[in-house]
């Protein structure tokens, strides 16, 4: 997987793949799997089997990473799952326009500016926390080649 | 007057009672007050009356009762005799005229009459319970069934009032008149009630059966109430100090009176009776109930009532004519296999067995004979009860209460007879064992075959049966030891014959498939289930059979089960058992001479033959037929096997002399020597012993290779593993296993199915592959083993991490995946260590640890990566720190301080989106580092560390600075409903009692936030979370108390806090219900709290004189005081003030807690 490393596609870091395969049974809560095509955030994973004497099976439950959005599934644990490369980023929060669009800007002074804020309680927080004047970092999720500002802190000094 | 309190309580009742969308919650409120304050009315009896008389509703009813209640005992003294007794006698009199009230209202009516009685008990003014005894005599001799009812209700409510414990209502009284009125009706009146319900008996008992419902009724209610007085916890002479100021009930009471019961509870027409009435009582279930418990309680009978043991040994015989005559004649109902279980457990567990030696031999024989039916009876339909998954388990618990009757039984065994309980405890085991196994030879019911119980789902969460039977299965276990050349052979020739039936259809399926020429084959799973089915049990059993459980000791092997094999020893011939022992592919009947094999050598060999099956199944591409439940119990059945018979030490069995015996720690060995064929088997230095080890990593590597998805089968297999290495002495032999080497570079080569194991298991591996490190005695070829796994991971974490573009890649999933299973295999290495390993480990896992700061850094986005850092960083701190010398505990502190830093850097202030989990994660992080921190401390507490020689002292890192550090970090990060987590809970009150024990002086600087945060959440934990949290605040603030006085703070911070403290302990300790338990760290507490306060201690107890309204009692509080604090006592905090203090303060509880508890 990594022979493609050297290819630069436009924002891609390592050109790696979107997904790759693993073995249910060694997946771990608070990790991340695709269920129904859709990049989850492993909350709950259990295994039963079907008798006292079957194999195991494992049940996975996973929020979205952008929707939250609930997803079940279960497997049989021998059986590969595809897992997403899921990213995280840190960003320093230049601006907010009026449509909620943000401007950011990383560690290289590279700046970015097609993403909106989020829907709810944490866009509010940071548009509240922007206006106070506050300097302020945001981590960007990155999964299945979509983008989301997933959570913020202020910067003391 | 009467007539409009009556119609403002109506109305207000209305209200009360209307659903929620009729009234407003103001109204609601309203009304409640309205009856509130009429509960509170001066004098309100006539009032009273008037309702009672003239009311419609149920509910004004039980008010005006109540009321009536809590005004006789506040207006107690404005009373006259004759007003008490006018009340008493109508209430008793309204409950006959009017015999259609509900009953919650009779009963609340009652329970007034029992409080006027009740207090009364004492006083002169007071009738004792005389015109109680006659009015309820003529109300049952009126022959009208309703009024028997009533006076029957009238005795159960005396009986929960004087009883004094969660059943007597809440009167306000303090809890040495509740004892006093206790002892008082226990001596004067109990015996009375009980005569009475005889009577009562004797009488149904004369009536021709069937009985008729009036009767029935009525027997139903006596029995009840004789059951509640042979149940009476009697008070004992002397009182007992935790008793006091207690209300509870005790769940298991035997029958101790007094000698005055003498007459009639040893009278053998008494007992006869209990037992006719069983009789008739046992075809209703509830009667049956209450019956059944009288029987048991009066098997119990025991204490001074006895004036010796012949007395004894005579009440047993009767008892025992009764109840052998019961059980002869009658088939038990399923209601009744509890009680009769009980039964002979009271029994069992009160007459000593010489009491029943002493019986006519006929009796004790009869008494095990039907003790043997009744336990294979009640296990037969407890199996069943289980296939059905019934909810109910009324034969389970009776079976086990019949197991435990047994064990206490053969306990003595040692006391009866040679060869006494053989024939039973054959039966017992043979019928346990054929319920758990399939036909022919079983009887195991095949309806979840058919049901498609199968198919059912089976969550991870359900308990193992090694665990959810483990109890019963180790009471299997003892009775079959106690026939061990029983129990052994059959158990060796059930599971040969499953295991080569196993091994029959395995290889048809094989040539089903092969003739198919396809895999995916489908074929009937039923014979392989059952098969399954029957090995899983059989090698539970086999377990329980071989090894007992060892918790904190050496596991040994049995000694009956040593004798068996000695006693045999003229029978086998050695070469032929080990001939068996190592060719597990090959059918034991099929060795020439196998009948000569060793009974324990040929079951155990019988478990390696089920391995070998597996084995070959697996290799023949049958892994889909071969279960993962029979795996793990058979991975478990070896874990426990090799602990106690794999290369045992022969010093703890070859000599008998008791003086050699005494260094060491053989609880269960009776001067047994060694058995030749098991010294021979599995012996140290045998060849035995190496083929067994050999066999054993062979199936743990196979099962490494084929299970990577089944994480319990895999973790069952390689604690086996470290079952082998875990013995210093032992793992001399293991490592002469070349398959140890094929291991390590397993690890090593991190491919699969090596890259596929589960954390738990990546774990264990590392850390069996490092303690194998430690058998090698040569120190280069230790090195040479312990190079490839260490090197191997070294260079995987330094290539991964040193890769130019790492800071790039570092974010990608597949990275952080190496990187948690580096973080893993480090851990297990570090949960390796040893002390003659801990030098070489440390030096090995410091740079990692530097490194890891630095990833703290990078991946402090990820909860599961920076978890696993810093539980890396509390293992070593754990298992290193107190051995290491200066320089390198400094190191550590470093290490420990900047990765706190660091972790505190991105945890300060950050808020996240995904609420629902985020609680959990960040609780799970937290955790880690209170541990981390808890551990830092531990040095101050042991330290092994070499001394240097030259000392450092400036820029020293303490490691209390490490931890206040720390702690400033974490207490904003916590909440008070963090603290609602058990284990977050005690892990932080556990730091607190360290740091405050070992460094108090730390607590006067502290910023003023987090100080008062502290204060805070010791207050909570006083009494907020139990006991054992409320000893750790406890001592904490002892800690504190001590440090403020001895370093003389008058006036600081920490010094008024403390008079916080002494104001909340002194509540606590004296007013408030109190566990005992923790005298006397309470005591040394509130002595330290005190000399810093003296003052404010001063005022608190003239409060307390002050709140007293009864003279005698102010008086009492007095002079307790004054012998609390005696002028002989100083006022400093050392060691013999603590104890002085604390025996006074024994001697002031006993004295005053009385009464100033209060219920």
């Amino acid at each position: 997987m990594g022979d493609a490393a050297d290819v630069t596609f436009e924002k891609a870091e390592s050109g790696a793949s979107l997904t790759y395969p693993k073995q249910c049974s060694a997946l771990r809560k608070n990790e991340y799997c695709l269920i129904k095509g859709k990049p989850v955030k492993i909350v709950e994973m259990s295994t039963s089997k079907t008798g006292k004497h079957g194999h195991a099976k494992v049940h996975l439950t996973g929020l979205d990473v952008f929707t939250n959005k609930k997803y079940e599934d279960i497997c049989p644990s021998t059986h590969n799952v595809e897992v997403p490369n899921v990213k995280r980023t840190e960003y320093q929060l230049v601006d907010i326009t009026d449509e909620n669009f943000v401007s950011l800007m990383d560690d290289a002074g590279e700046i970015r500016e097609n993403l909106k804020l989020p829907e709810g309680d944490l866009g509010q927080l940071i548009q509240k926390s922007f206006d106070a004047g506050e300097t302020l970092v945001v981590t960007v999720l990155s999964a299945m080649g979509e983008d989301m500002i997933c959570s913020h802190k202020k910067v003391s000094d | 007057m009467a007539d409009q309190s009556m119609q403002e309580l109506e109305h207000a009742t209305q209200i009360v009672l209307a659903p929620p969308n009729i009234v407003t919650s103001e109204q609601r409120h309203a009304a409640e007050a309205v009856i509130l304050s009429f509960r509170k009315t001066k004098l309100p009896y006539n009032t009273c009356k008037f309702i009672l008389e003239n009311t419609k509703s149920d509910y004004v009813l039980f008010q005006t009762a109540t009321t009536l209640k809590e005004a006789i005992v506040r207006e107690w003294n404005l009373l006259s005799a004759d007003d008490i007794e006018s009340l008493r006698s109508f209430l008793l009199r309204y409950i006959t005229k009017h015999i259609s009230l509900q009953s919650y209202v009779r009963e609340q009516i009652l329970q007034t009459v029992a409080v006027i009685l009740k207090r009364g008990t004492l006083d002169p003014k007071g009738s004792g319970c005389e015109n109680m005894f006659t009015d309820v005599t003529s109300l049952i001799s009126s022959g009208n069934v309703t009024m028997q009812l009533v006076a029957c209700s009238m005795l159960t409510s005396l009986l929960n009032e004087y009883s004094s414990s969660s059943r007597t209502s809440n009167a306000g009284f303090t809890w040495e008149f509740h004892n006093r009125c206790k002892r008082t009706f226990e001596t004067s009146n109990l015996k009375k009630v009980f005569l009475f319900c005889l009577q009562v008996l004797n009488e149904i008992d004369g009536q021709p059966t069937p009985l008729t419902r009036e009767a029935i009724a009525v027997l139903n209610r006596v029995l009840s109430i004789t059951e509640q007085v042979l149940s009476w916890e009697f008070t004992p002479k002397n009182l007992m100090r935790r008793r006091i100021g207690l209300f509870e009930t005790n769940t298991y009471v035997t029958l101790k009176p007094n000698e005055a019961w003498r007459d009639t509870l040893l009278d053998r027409n008494i007992l006869q009776l209990f037992f006719k009435i069983h009789e008739k009582a046992r075809f209703n279930s509830e009667m049956a109930h209450h019956s059944i418990q009288c029987l048991g309680q009066l098997a119990s009978l025991n204490g001074s009532i006895f004036v010796n043991d012949e007395a004894r040994t005579q009440y047993l015989q009767s008892f025992l004519d009764g109840f052998l005559h019961l059980l002869a004649s009658i088939d038990l109902q399923d209601f009744e296999n509890l009680g009769v279980a009980t039964t002979f457990k009271n029994l069992l567990m009160m007459f000593p067995l010489p009491c029943f030696l002493a019986l006519p031999d006929t009796h004790f024989q009869a008494l095990v004979d039907h003790m043997t039916r009744l336990t294979c009876h009640m296990g037969r339909l407890a199996a069943m009860e289980e296939a059905l998954h019934k909810d109910d388990t009324i034969y389970m618990e009776g079976y086990e209460k019949m197991l435990e009757t047994w064990m206490q039984l053969i306990s003595d065994v040692k006391s009866l007879p040679e060869g006494a309980l053989k024939p039973q405890a054959s039966q017992i085991f043979n019928s346990y064992l054929q319920c758990h196994i399939s036909p022919p030879d079983g009887i195991r019911s095949q309806n979840c075959a058919e049901a498609g119980v199968d198919d059912e789902e089976i969550d991870e969460l359900d308990q193992d049966d090694r665990d959810k039977f483990s109890d019963q299965l180790c009471c299997i276990g003892a009775l079959a030891r106690v026939i061990p050349e029983h129990s052994i052979p059959l158990l060796a020739k059930v599971l040969e014959e499953r295991v080569s039936r196993l091994n029959g259809q395995l290889q048809r399926l094989q040539q089903q498939r092969e003739s198919l020429g396809s895999l995916e084959a489908s074929f009937d799973t039923s014979i392989l289930n059952i098969l399954h089915e029957d090995l899983h049990w059989l090698i539970l059993v086999a377990a329980h059979v071989l090894t007992e459980e060892a918790e904190g000791e050496t596991p040994m092997i049995p000694a009956d089960i040593m004798a068996y094999s000695i006693s045999n020893s003229k029978n086998v011939d050695i070469q032929t058992t080990l001939k068996v022992l190592s060719s597990p592919g090959e059918r034991v009947d099929d060795i020439p001479g196998s009948q000569t094999t060793d009974g324990v050598v040929r079951l155990i060999s019988a478990v390696f033959r089920l391995c070998e099956v597996e084995t070959r199944a697996v290799n023949a591409q049958l892994t889909d037929c071969v279960s993962p439940q029979v795996g793990s119990s058979t991975m478990w059945f070896l874990k426990r096997w090799v602990l106690s018979y794999l290369l045992p030490d022969e010093n703890y069995y070859n000599q008998s002399n008791t003086d050699l015996m005494s260094g060491y720690q053989c609880h269960n060995n009776n001067g047994h020597p060694m058995s030749m064929a098991l010294q021979s088997a599995f012996g140290r230095d045998t060849e035995g012993a190496q083929w067994t080890i050999n066999f054993l990593i062979q199936k743990v590597i196979c099962n490494i290779t084929t299970w990577s998805s089944e994480d319990h089968l895999l973790v069952d297999s390689l604690k086996v593993l470290v079952a082998l290495l875990k013995n210093g002495s032992k793992s001399v032999f293991v490592v002469k296993c070349n398959l140890m080497w094929d291991l390590a570079r397993l690890e090593a080569s991190n491919k699969p199915p090596i890259s596929l194991l589960s954390p738990s298991a990546r774990r264990l591996l590392l850390k069996a592959l490092i303690m194998a490190g430690s058998g090698f005695k040569d120190t280069s070829v230790k090195e040479e083993f312990w190079k490839i796994i260490l090197q191997s991971i070294h260079d995987r974490f330094y290539g991964l991490l040193c890769q130019e573009n790492f800071t790039k890649i570092c974010q990608s999933t597949e990275v952080r995946e190496s990187v948690c299973c580096l973080l893993e295999s480090l851990l297990g290495i570090a949960q390796g260590t040893r002390v003659d390993n801990m030098e070489r480990l440390f030096l090995y896992l410091s740079p990692f640890m530097a490194e890891n700061v630095k990833l703290i850094d990078v991946y402090h986005e990820y909860e599961t990566i920076v978890s696993l850092i810093l539980e890396l960083l509390s293992e070593v701190v754990q298992r290193h720190l107190c051995y290491l010398g200066e320089t390198n505990s400094k190191k550590l502190y470093d290490i420990c301080l900047s990765a706190i830093q660091m972790y505190s850097k991105h945890n300060t202030g950050k808020r996240t989106i995904d609420t629902s989990e985020d609680e959990e994660n960040k609780f799970h992080d937290i955790l880690i580092v209170m541990e981390l921190l808890t551990n830092l401390l531990s040095k101050d507490f042991l330290d092994f560390g070499p001394p240097e020689e030259t000392p450092h002292t400036n820029g020293q890192v303490e490691g209390a600075d490490v931890v206040m550090y720390g702690l400033n970090m974490l207490v904003p990060l916590m909440s008070a409903e963090l603290l609602k987590f058990p284990s977050l809970c005690s892990q932080y009150f556990k730091l607190l009692t360290f740091l405050t024990d070992i460094h108090p002086e730390k607590f006067t600087s502290l910023p003023e936030n987090l100080f008062k945060a502290l204060v805070a959440s010791i207050e909570h934990g006083l009494t907020a979370f139990g006991p054992d949290i409320t000893k750790m605040c406890l001592e904490i603030i002892t800690s504190l108390a001590t440090h403020v006085f001895e370093s003389n703070l008058t006036g600081s911070v920490l010094h008024t806090t403390m008079s916080h403290f002494l104001k909340l302990v002194f509540h606590m300790l004296l007013l408030e219900s109190f566990d005992m338990d923790l005298i006397e760290t309470a005591s040394t507490a509130l002595f330290c709290l005190i000399c810093c306060h003296q003052d404010q201690y001063r005022e608190l107890v003239n409060q307390l004189l002050q709140s007293q309204i009864e003279e005698q009692y102010k008086q009492r509080l007095l002079v307790a005081f004054n012998n609390l604090t005696p002028p002989t006592l100083t006022m400093t905090i050392n060691r013999q003030s603590k104890i002085a203090f604390m025996q006074n303060f024994d001697q002031f509880l006993v004295n005053v807690r009385g009464f100033l508890c209060i219920k």
